[in-house]
C-alpha cells in the first residue's frame, strides 16, 4: 500500500514577511475609509502615488547595485501607506515623495533592505519631511469649511489649527474628547481615525503581527504623564484624552513603534523599549521644536533597541579593555 | 539647595535639548572612536568631565586678562585649548608619577579626553568664558553624561552596520554616517535646528 | 637620480592618498564636525579649508622637526598648545584674505583648533614621517577636505537657496533650513564615502586581477 504524502490543509501556514506585511496594510488600508468617503478621492489617490513613488525608489536602488529586483515582501509598500498617514491630505504630491524617497534610498537600502533597517524608514522619512518642510507638513486644512478638495493638483486650502497645534501652545483645544473619536478634525491623514486606529492595534495583536506589549507599554507611560504632568489647565482625565487623541501618538504607538524588526527582541525589552518610546513622545511633544514629535521619538527609541537588548542579556560590562586611538 | 538645582538644571539642558553632540554633530569623530571600545566609555566619560571642569576654572580665573581685548573671539578659543593643554599635562605626570599601573590602563585614553573637552566646552565658551561655579559643574556633568551616552549608542553600531545584505559600498563607515544622520535628525526635532 | 624618482613617486602616492584615496574624512571619520555643521555655504566651505590648510601645514611641519624630541606622554599636550598658538596667525591669514570670514565663521572657526584630523596628523604621523612626506600628506589632507566640504556645502546651499556663493543660479531652492543642519552634513558624508568606497573596491579588484600571472 503506498502512502501518499499530502500538505494537511488544516494546519496553518507560519507566519512571513509578506503576511505580516499583509496584516499591516489591510490595516493601514482600512483607516483610508473614512477620509475617502469625507473628502473625495484624494487620500486613495495620495496613498497610490506614495507607494508608487516607494516602489519606483526600490526598484531604482536594486537596479543601481545589479541586485534581483524583489518586492514581494511588501515592506515599501507598507512604508508609502505609512508615510501618507501622517501627511496632511492638503500637502502637495511631491512631499510624500520626497519623503518615500528618503525612506527607501537613505533609511532602507543602504543598510541591507527589510531586516536590517536601524531606523523606522518611514518614521526617518517623515522626519526629514518634517525638518525641510515644516510649514507644509503642518498645515491642515479646516474639515468643517465647506471646500472642494481636487484629487490630484495642489489646491489652496483653508487652515485651521490642529488640537496638538493648541495644546502645544499651552490652550484647551476647540473640540471637545468625545468629538474627536469621529475623526473629524484638523490633523495628519490617518492619525485622526482613533475609533478605527484601535481597531486595526486589536486586529494586529490578535494575529500577532504586533507586540501589544510595547504599545501598552507606550501608552501607560504616555497616559501617566498626562495626566500628572498636564500641558493645559484641566483636570487629568481631560488631559489624557486630549493628549492620546491629538497627535499621531496613538497611530505611532500601533504602526511604529510595533516594527518587529527595530523593536527589541524579549518581552521584558519591549515592555522597556515601548515605556521609553511614550516618554519620549511626551519630552517631544512638552520640549520640542515641533508640536508633533512622534516620528523623532520612535528614531531615538530604535537606536536605543540595541541597548536595551544587551542591558537584558548581561552583555555589557564596562571596565577595563586597552583602548588604541 | 538652589545650587543644587541650578547645578542639575544645567546638566540635563547639556544632556537633551543642547545636546551638541546629536544635534550639532560637534566631536562625532572621537564619539564614534570611543563607541568601538565600549569597555572603556565609563572611564573616558569620568576623564571628559574631570578635564572640563578643570578647563573651565581656570579659564574662569584667566578670562579678566582677555577683558577689552578685540582679539576676543580669537584669543578665546585659543585659551580654552592651553588651559585643556596644561590639565592633560599635570594630570599624565600626576598620574605617572603616582600610579604608573593606573596610567598603564588609561594613560590612552588622557590624550583623547581632553581634545575632546576643547571641542565640546567651545560653544560655551564663545558665549562667556566665565560661567558660574554651579554652572560649570553642571556643564561639566552634563558633557561627560552626554558623550558617554553617544558612544553607547554607538558601541552597538559595527553589528548594524556591517551586514551580508548590504550593498559593499555601503558597509562599514557609509551606513555609520548615515546613521548618524538620521540620529542627528531625531534630535533637530528637540532643537528645532538651533542650539546656541 | 632612483632615489630621487622614487622619492617623488612616493611623494605623489602621499598626497593622492590624503586628498582621495585615503581621504581621512570618507575614511577615517575625521574632521567631520566643520564639514557637517560649518559647511552649509560654498563661502563658509572655502573659508574654512584656507584655515585648514594655513594650520595644518605649519603644525604638521613643526612637530616633524620637534616631535620625536619630546616624550610620547607628553606629545599629545604639545599638540594641542602648538595648534592653539597657530591658530592665531591662521586666523590673521584667512581673515586677510577673505575680510570678515573668521567673524563670520565664529565657533566653526574656533573648532579648528582641536579638528581631529590635523591633531591626528599632527601626532601620529608627522613626528615619525620625513618633511616631503608631511608636506604631501598635510597638502592632500588638505586638497581632500576642501573637496568634501566644498562639495557638499555647494549642494546644501543649492537645495536651499538655489545659490551658490551666495549667487543666485534662477533656481528656486525648495527646502526649508534643514538642510543647513548638520544631519544633512552626515548623511552627504555617508553617500560620499560609499562612492569613495565603491572606488577604491574597484582598484583593488583590478589591481587583484593585474597581480595574476599572464601564461
Amino acid at each position: 500500500m503506498t502512502l501518499n504524502e499530502a500538505r494537511a490543509p488544516f494546519v496553518k501556514s507560519e507566519a512571513s514577511v509578506a503576511s505580516m506585511m499583509r496584516d499591516v496594510l489591510f490595516a493601514l488600508a482600512m483607516l483610508l475609509i473614512l477620509p475617502a468617503v469625507h473628502y473625495g478621492p484624494r487620500p486613495l489617490v495620495m496613498a497610490g502615488v506614495t507607494m508608487l513613488a516607494c516602489a519606483v525608489c526600490e526598484i531604482a536602488f536594486s537596479l543601481i547595485q545589479t541586485k534581483s529586483i524583489s518586492l514581494s515582501d511588501g515592506s515599501s509598500l507598507v512604508t508609502g501607506m505609512m508615510i501618507t498617514m501622517l501627511m496632511p491630505l492638503n500637502a502637495p504630491l511631491w512631499l510624500p515623495c520626497a519623503a518615500s524617497a528618503f525612506a527607501i534610498l537613505v533609511a532602507k537600502m543602504p543598510f541591507g533592505s527589510i531586516g536590517h533597517t536601524p531606523f523606522n524608514p518611514a518614521a526617518s522619512g517623515v522626519a526629514f519631511a518634517v525638518l525641510c518642510w515644516p510649514k507644509e507638513m503642518f498645515s491642515y486644512f479646516d474639515p468643517a469649511a465647506a471646500q472642494t478638495i481636487p484629487p490630484y493638483q495642489d489646491f489652496t486650502a483653508v487652515l485651521a489649527r490642529s488640537p496638538a497645534a493648541v495644546l502645544k501652545s499651552g490652550l484647551k483645544p476647540g473640540i471637545l474628547p468625545l468629538d474627536m473619536l469621529w475623526g473629524v478634525f484638523p490633523g495628519p491623514l490617518g492619525t485622526t481615525g482613533i475609533l478605527v486606529i484601535c481597531a486595526c492595534g486589536l486586529f494586529l495583536f490578535l494575529k500577532r503581527t504586533a507586540r501589544w506589549e510595547i504599545t501598552v507599554s507606550f501608552l501607560a507611560v504616555a497616559v501617566l504623564i498626562a495626566a500628572f504632568f498636564p500641558r493645559i489647565a484641566c483636570d487629568p482625565l481631560t488631559s489624557v484624552k486630549y493628549e492620546l487623541m491629538s497627535g499621531s501618538l496613538l497611530f505611532c504607538s500601533v504602526f511604529m513603534v510595533t516594527d518587529p524588526v527595530t523593536a527589541p527582541h524579549r518581552i521584558p525589552g519591549r515592555i522597556f523599549y515601548g515605556a521609553f518610546g511614550g516618554f519620549l513622545v511626551m519630552m517631544f511633544r512638552r520640549f520640542g521644536a515641533f508640536e508633533q514629535g512622534a516620528v523623532f521619538a520612535v528614531i531615538i527609541a530604535n537606536a536605543a533597541a540595541p541597548q536595551i537588548d544587551s542591558l537584558l542579556l548581561g552583555a555589557l560590562r564596562l571596565g577595563d579593555e586597552p583602548y588604541d586611538e | 539647595m538652589n545650587t543644587f538645582v541650578q547645578m542639575l538644571l544645567t546638566a540635563l539642558l547639556a544632556v537633551s535639548t543642547e545636546n551638541i553632540l546629536f544635534a550639532g554633530g560637534i566631536g562625532f569623530s572621537r564619539v564614534l572612536r570611543a563607541g568601538r571600545r565600549p569597555k572603556m566609555l565609563g572611564m573616558y566619560s569620568a576623564f571628559v568631565t574631570v578635564f572640563t571642569l578643570i578647563s573651565m576654572a581656570a579659564a574662569y580665573f584667566l578670562s579678566p586678562l582677555l577683558a577689552g581685548s578685540q582679539m576676543l573671539i580669537v584669543l578665546r578659543p585659543a585659551l580654552l585649548a592651553f588651559c585643556s593643554a596644561a590639565a592633560y599635562l599635570i594630570a599624565a605626570f600626576v598620574l605617572k608619577t603616582f600610579s604608573a599601573q593606573f596610567y598603564r590602563k588609561y594613560g590612552q585614553i588622557l590624550a583623547p579626553a581632553a581634545m575632546n573637552t576643547v571641542v565640546l566646552s567651545m560653544p560655551y565658551v564663545l558665549k562667556s568664558l566665565k560661567l558660574a561655579l554651579p554652572d560649570a559643574l553642571g556643564f561639566a556633568l552634563g558633557t561627560g553624561a552626554a558623550f558617554f551616552l553617544a558612544a553607547l549608542v554607538f558601541s552597538h553600531t559595527p553589528e548594524i552596520c556591517r551586514n551580508p545584505d548590504m550593498p559593499k559600498a555601503f558597509s562599514g563607515l557609509p551606513a555609520v554616517l548615515i546613521y548618524v544622520g538620521i540620529l542627528s535628525m531625531a534630535f533637530a526635532g528637540f532643537t528645532g535646528g538651533k542650539l546656541f | 637620480m632612483t632615489n630621487k624618482k622614487t622619492l617623488l613617486r612616493e611623494t605623489g602616492t602621499i598626497f593622492f592618498n590624503g586628498a582621495f584615496f585615503k581621504n581621512p574624512v570618507l575614511i577615517g571619520a575625521l574632521g567631520l564636525y566643520p564639514i557637517v555643521a560649518g559647511g552649509y555655504n560654498l563661502r563658509n566651505a572655502v573659508e574654512l579649508s584656507l584655515l585648514f590648510l594655513f594650520l595644518t601645514l605649519p603644525l604638521t611641519l613643526l612637530l616633524c622637526l620637534v616631535g620625536e624630541m619630546v616624550p610620547l606622554w607628553i606629545r599629545p599636550g604639545l599638540v594641542l598648545t602648538a595648534s592653539a598658538v597657530l591658530y592665531l596667525p591662521a586666523a590673521w591669514l584667512t581673515e586677510k584674505l577673505l575680510p570678515g570670514s573668521v567673524t563670520a565663521l565664529g565657533m566653526f572657526a574656533a573648532l579648528m583648533i582641536c579638528n581631529s584630523m590635523i591633531l591626528s596628523r599632527a601626532n601620529d604621523y608627522a613626528p615619525t614621517h620625513i618633511g616631503w612626506a608631511v608636506a604631501a600628506d598635510a597638502l592632500g589632507c588638505s586638497i581632500g577636505f576642501a573637496a568634501v566640504i566644498c562639495l557638499s556645502a555647494a549642494i546644501r546651499e543649492f537645495w536651499l537657496k538655489g545659490s551658490l556663493w551666495h549667487t543666485n543660479m534662477g533656481v528656486y531652492g525648495t527646502a526649508d533650513a534643514g538642510v543647513s543642519l548638520p544631519f544633512f552634513g552626515f548623511l552627504l558624508l555617508g553617500f560620499f564615502a560609499a562612492f569613495v568606497q565603491w572606488v577604491n573596491e574597484k582598484r583593488s579588484k583590478k589591481a587583484g586581477r593585474r597581480r595574476v600571472p599572464r601564461i
